[in-house]
């Protein structure tokens, strides 16, 4: 790993120089394959669109003056050939420019953008305790003494994995809210950290019983290596072995399978900032759908499906950075 | 285990040993019987519970009694009955969906199999193209501007699940084919369809079956969502997932009114997963993937 082991590095690489930590060439084809993938949400939704007979008709206020609903016709060329429409709902979309929000009358952009933050702390704190909760799970699954340390917390994971988030936001509310009284029932509110703590559990079970099924596999695999052996038998102090030999290469696998479940973790995180009234991107699209505000709806999946793409770079860089190994 | 196959005599081309399959495990019986019941409750439910939309406006939010053992929720109507009924909104949906959705798998999975070459290249492309756009966009997308009825709501349900049948299986199959008996069957002459149905059909069906009802499971989980989210079946028609989402306003005053649609859901994915991890256990020697694709 370091410049003295260049010698012994395989022929073919320039000795005494390091490679780059991640090859460019990689992350420009995982940028490429990200922007197909939104190319690929902007098409689902231009024909969900147009599968409705007029789009134009979604687009603009029940109440729209007609010379409204043919200036806009004009503009996203509805009138034209399904190919130019195609294209130019394309441009619109590249531009940044939609139509204004039926319910609020202004750019629907400026308004999803708005919630972003919100969803983002909702996002990185439950991903943060899930990863803690499923990561020590999976350890304990792999490595504890007793028999019923191995398979009690696995198991509850387990059936967690049966239960819907909103019945679990719905029971959290129900137990710690509403009976307790020990944090306040709905949004974030007066309470600001307080009102976080129900939704961050919520969505961090979510994805708590994936990560320690995984988590608990590679950590069985790594155990099992050759080079571990060698290591406890050469007197290798047991957490050390355990820190550097075993979890250190059972978190690349583990990695991959957050990026795997990043759908799950969207899902998850549209439903539980609807069951709390968390003022995030998930819950305005759901509004947003529930008032017909179509241009809304737009502008909430595409940002949806960027972050989907976003997390899925980021889990993808990460992981090569942890696994060498990847790096083709 | 049969006693039906003890009395007839061995028949002489039966293969000499048999291998020994693993018991489906207490799990998976728990899972069997539940799915059952469940089931059945549901293909009953005219006979079972009482009309779901029969209201008492008297007494809303009652609590549970004798007459309505879950009691009534927020416009009078039965808890019970309603959960009863519900059942048959959720399985008619999620096992309709899983069953497209594992056959669409099992077919795309034998054609790149057998076929190779660009026919493999173009499945697993749209696959990943699948992969890329996440169920949840999809379900927006399609029911806020298609509509949410039955056919939409499978649709989304199928297109969120076929990657996983699709993938398991197709990896499965490739192994298969590079057999050699499946080597000696082409000498033979078998063609392709024959290769499909006489070698390839058997060898993946308990793989079918375990995908089919993981499938089964993780459509059921988001059919309830998308009820929850008001994306599902529109009311008055009886959906878990819309159930507890109505019951959620009343949640302080009358808790049973979302808890008992709640309950079933998860009843009903629990026997639903343990099934599918019995069989696995039993077909396949345990590793359930179920961390493929959502």
């Amino acid at each position: 790993m370091s410049n003295a082991t260049a010698s012994t590095a395989p022929a073919g690489r320039p000795s005494g120089q390091l490679r780059s930590p991640i090859g460019v060439r990689h992350l420009v084809r995982r940028l490429l394959t990200g922007l197909i993938a939104v190319w690929g949400a902007i098409t689902i939704v231009f024909f969900a669109l147009y599968s409705s007979n007029n789009p134009v008709l979604l687009l603009v206020p029940p109440d729209a003056p007609p010379e409204e609903t043919a200036r806009l016709t004009r503009l996203y060329g509805f009138d034209q050939p399904v190919p130019v429409q195609y294209v130019k709902f394309l441009g619109n979309v590249v531009t940044g420019s939609f139509p204004d929000s039926l319910r609020y009358g202004q750019d629907p952009l400026t308004i999803a953008l708005q919630k972003v933050p919100a969803s983002l702390l909702l996002g990185a704190a439950s991903l943060v305790l899930g990863v803690l909760v499923g990561g020590l799970i999976g350890y304990v699954a792999a490595t504890a003494r007793y028999a019923w340390l191995r398979r009690v917390p696995l198991s509850i994971a387990t059936v967690a994995d049966a239960v819907p988030t909103f019945f679990v936001g719905m029971v959290l509310i129900l137990v710690f809210a509403v009976t307790l009284r020990w944090v306040p029932t709905m949004g974030r509110g007066a309470g600001g950290v307080t009102g976080m703590i129900l939704p961050t559990i919520t969505l961090a079970i979510a994805f708590v019983p994936a990560i320690s099924r995984v988590f608990r596999t590679a950590l069985l695999e790594a155990l099992r290596a050759d080079h571990v052996r060698t290591a406890i038998a050469k007197g290798v102090s047991r957490p050390m072995v355990a820190l550097r030999h075993v979890v250190a290469n059972a978190v690349g696998p583990t990695l991959n399978v957050v990026g795997i479940q990043a759908g799950v973790l969207l899902g998850g995180a549209v439903v539980t900032e609807s069951v709390f009234g968390w003022p995030g991107i998930g819950q305005l699209s759901i509004n947003a759908v529930q008032n017909r505000d179509y241009p809304l709806v737009i502008v909430c999946v595409l940002i949806i499906a960027i972050g989907f793409v976003l997390i899925n770079l980021v889990v993808d860089v990460l992981s090569v950075l942890i696994e060498p190994r990847l790096r083709a | 285990m049969s006693t039906a196959t003890a009395v007839l005599p061995e028949l002489d081309e039966r293969p000499a040993t048999r291998v020994r399959r693993p018991s489906i495990g207490w799990a998976g019986r728990i899972g069997a019987a539940l799915l059952v019941v469940i089931v059945g409750v549901s293909l009953l439910a005219p006979l079972l519970a009482g009309d779901p939309l029969q209201q008492d406006l008297a007494s809303i939010l009652a609590a549970p009694s004798r007459a309505h053992p879950l009691g009534l929720d927020e416009v009078g109507r039965d808890v019970l009955d309603r959960v009863i009924w519900g059942g048959r909104t959720a399985l008619s949906i999620s096992l309709t969906a899983a069953l497209i959705a594992t056959v669409l798998g099992l077919a795309l999975a034998l054609g790149s199999a057998l076929f190779g070459g660009w026919v493999d290249t173009l499945c697993s492309r749209i696959a990943d193209v699948q992969l890329a756009v996440p169920t949840i966009v999809l379900a927006i997308v399609v029911l806020a501007f298609v509509g949410n009825s039955f056919v939409p709501i499978v649709v989304v349900l199928v297109l969120g699940s076929w990657v996983l049948t699709f993938r398991v299986l197709r990896g499965h199959a490739r192994t298969v084919v590079e057999q050699q008996y499946i080597e000696a069957a082409i000498v033979a002459g078998a063609g392709r369809s024959a290769l499909a149905r006489r070698h390839l059909l058997p060898s993946v069906a308990p793989l079918f079956f375990v995908a089919f009802t993981l499938s089964a499971s993780s459509a059921l989980m988001l059919q309830a969502s998308l009820g929850f989210l008001g994306l599902g079946v529109q009311p008055p028609r009886p959906d878990w997932g819309a159930m507890v989402a109505s019951g959620r306003d009343a949640l302080s005053a009358a808790w049973w009114v979302a808890t008992a649609p709640g309950v079933a859901i998860v009843l009903t994915v629990l026997a639903l997963q343990l099934f599918g991890d019995g069989l696995a256990e039993r077909y396949l020697g345990g590793a359930r993937n179920s961390e493929g694709a959502r």
